[in-house]
């Protein structure tokens, strides 16, 4: 027995609600089987029938299909999509989607939640047509959510399916499992691999959002939350069955250096078995079981990343940060002036010209001194030398920019330290002399 | 321009097993850790900062007591060692560390920052960080290239895909 929203007086009332919009509908629009059939799965259709037996395996209510039966019933629906849908490589999943919808439907029809009903058929003729978008594959539903994402994050343990158990972790956890969802999917070849797996997730996840707000709602009416949260738990057994098709959970891979799109770092990666992973190419990439047991290098492709938004919108957000920037300013031998001609500093000016008082610009300038002459002296000119770059460089380039002189005096966003002879870039061969290298001040403007 | 140079980078070995099983230990971000992690030393110093913020973004601070405090994150917000961050489904962030390593979180991301010290003068130091679930982008800094093994990021707790990286993309369900 499933949760609904509020005993029979609810049922009638949102019924009653619902009939205006069904007037808008044929008789025929709320019929799952017709709807359906319409759509390319009709009455006794043997995929949907597959679906059906592997959705109560999930919950634990028969066996799960054994492999020959799952490959022979997926090869059967690729060729389908070969000969009767232009070869559309994502019929398999779509068709999934179609029966899993439909089911829904006519569960919730059985009970008159009209309304979802309607939302459920509509989902399903969204599956038949749409274009994957990247981050929803052809059924937007997991902005589901908007408006309604819990106040905190919290994190909950999502390894454990007792979140569905409470009210409060639950919703917690709906929202912290979307994101995995949407990685998981987000590889066209994972909906290829496995569509009748990805298609209970997808629908469980919709129902179990579903199931929250009617918890949500009981709860605020003081209504005790009654049955099992079935949803949650299908979600959760899905979720973690559908893992084994998807490109593995852990993934890493490389980026070009920012100053050079074609190359990249170097990167030495150990498993658990001792096993070494070298990384040096431009998107050279690894991926580990989900225990971190095991690592071995994947081949990927710019297609994976742009077909992955969570991905290639990491990608784009680093390449979009302006980076740390560091500035090494030369001074004359006991010279609290900088160098003439020292070509740092206009490249520090051009730096600052592009800063805006908005952003929370942050710069550290440290000054140092070569090792002639007492500590006490050289920790002072080091001071000095930085003030003068603060005083003389940063202070009326950033006030032209429009910063104010109360927030160029926050010590907590512009820092000034004196570390006297204490740091050199170059350490003294034997006996101490001048050094022009260690006669600097660095800037970093973060 | 800061060029990022790394040379052959070391994974942290596989810790040594316990003896007797103890019941788990989790993380700020849920990850199933072998014992409690010491408190930082210097867990009041400001690590980094908020360079920008978008979205649902809450920074998680562990209290002395135990448990944590639960923040909004705001751009200019300090964020010190042993922080996490936690991103909704329309959040993301930049953060930039002291050492100059940067850090990028997309939506439905939580990362900790489990040890973190630099010695600016002596540009050396030890920065590791924690990946729970999403994906972050990581640009080392100074710590990362002040030796091998001093950057790491971590998936699980038995360290075993600790990684020292340059410009990398992490993803961790």
């Amino acid at each position: 027995m499933k949760l609904r929203w509020g005993g029979m007086a609810a049922t009638l009332l949102l019924a009653a609600c619902a009939t205006e919009e069904a007037a808008r509908l044929g008789p025929t629009d709320w019929d799952a089987a017709a709807v359906s059939a319409r759509l390319g799965a009709g009455p006794g259709d043997p995929w949907c029938g597959y679906m059906a037996d592997l959705r109560a395996a999930i919950d634990g209510a028969g066996p799960l299909p054994d492999e020959a039966t799952r490959m022979a019933a997926l090869e059967a629906v690729r060729a389908e999509a070969r000969d009767a849908k232009g070869g559309d490589p994502y019929w398999p999943f779509r068709k999934s989607l179609i029966c899993e919808y439909a089911a829904s439907a006519a569960e919730e029809a059985a009970v008159f939640e009209w309304v979802t009903v309607d939302q459920f058929l509509s989902a399903a003729e969204k599956a038949a047509t749409a274009e994957p978008d990247g981050l929803s594959p052809l059924v937007p539903v997991f902005d589901h959510l908007s408006g309604g994402e819990p106040e905190s994050l919290a994190p909950v343990d999502l390894s454990n399916p007792a979140y569905c158990d409470e009210y409060e972790t639950t919703e917690l956890a709906l929202s912290q499992q979307r994101g995995g969802i949407v990685q998981a999917v987000g590889f066209p070849g994972s909906l290829q691999r496995a569509p009748d797996w990805f298609a209970v997730v997808q629908v469980a996840y919709h129902r179990w959002g579903r199931e929250v707000q009617e918890r949500k709602r009981l709860a605020q009416q003081r209504v005790a939350l009654g049955d099992a949260p079935l949803y949650c738990r299908r979600f959760h057994s899905a979720f973690e069955g559908s893992k084994q098709f998807a490109i593995k959970d852990n993934l890493i891979f490389l980026l070009p250096e920012l100053d050079d799109p074609d190359k990249a770092g170097h990167l030495v990666i150990r498993d658990a078995e001792g096993r070494e992973i070298v990384l040096d190419k431009v998107l050279a990439a690894a991926q580990f079981e989900p225990d971190g047991s095991e690592g071995e290098p994947v081949d990927f492709f710019p297609e994976d990343l742009a077909a992955s938004a969570a991905l290639k919108g990491a990608v784009d957000r680093t390449n979009a940060l302006p980076p740390p920037r560091v500035f090494t300013i030369l001074f004359d031998y006991n010279s609290r002036q900088p160098e003439a001609g020292d070509p740092q500093v206009p490249l520090l000016q051009a730096e600052l010209a592009s800063r805006d008082p908005a952003e929370p610009l942050r710069i550290a300038l440290s000054g140092h001194a070569d090792c002639v002459g007492p500590r006490w002296y050289n920790t002072m000119i080091s001071e000095d030398r930085a003030r003068a770059v603060f005083d003389g460089i940063i202070k009326p380039a950033l006030l032209s920019r429009g910063f104010s002189e109360a927030t160029l005096a926050d010590k907590k966003r512009f820092k000034l330290v004196g570390l006297g002879e204490s740091a050199p870039a170059v350490e003294p061969e034997g006996r101490c002399a001048p050094t022009e290298e260690n006669r600097r001040v660095v800037v970093v403007v973060q | 321009m800061i060029t990022i140079r790394i040379g052959a980078a070391l994974a942290l070995g596989l810790l040594a097993a316990s003896g007797a099983a103890a019941e788990p230990v989790k993380s700020l971000c849920q990850v199933e850790l072998k014992e409690a992690p010491e408190a930082p030393a210097r867990r009041a110093e400001t690590v980094a900062f908020m360079k920008r913020v978008e979205g649902q973004v809450r920074v998680l601070r562990p209290k002395a007591s135990g448990g944590f405090d639960e923040m909004k994150a705001e751009i200019g917000m300090e964020l010190r060692a042993s922080d996490a961050v936690a991103t909704g489904g329309n959040g993301a962030f930049d953060a930039i560390f002291t050492d100059n390593s940067t850090l990028t979180g997309v939506a439905d991301t939580c990362v900790e920052i489990s040890t973190y010290l630099y010695d600016a003068a002596a540009k050396t130091g030890e920065f590791r960080m924690r990946l729970g679930r999403g994906v972050v982008s990581v640009a080392a800094g100074e710590v990362a290239k002040s030796a091998p093994g001093r950057m790491s990021v971590m998936i699980r707790d038995d360290a075993n895909l600790a990684v020292t990286g340059t410009r990398i993309v992490i993803r961790a369900n």
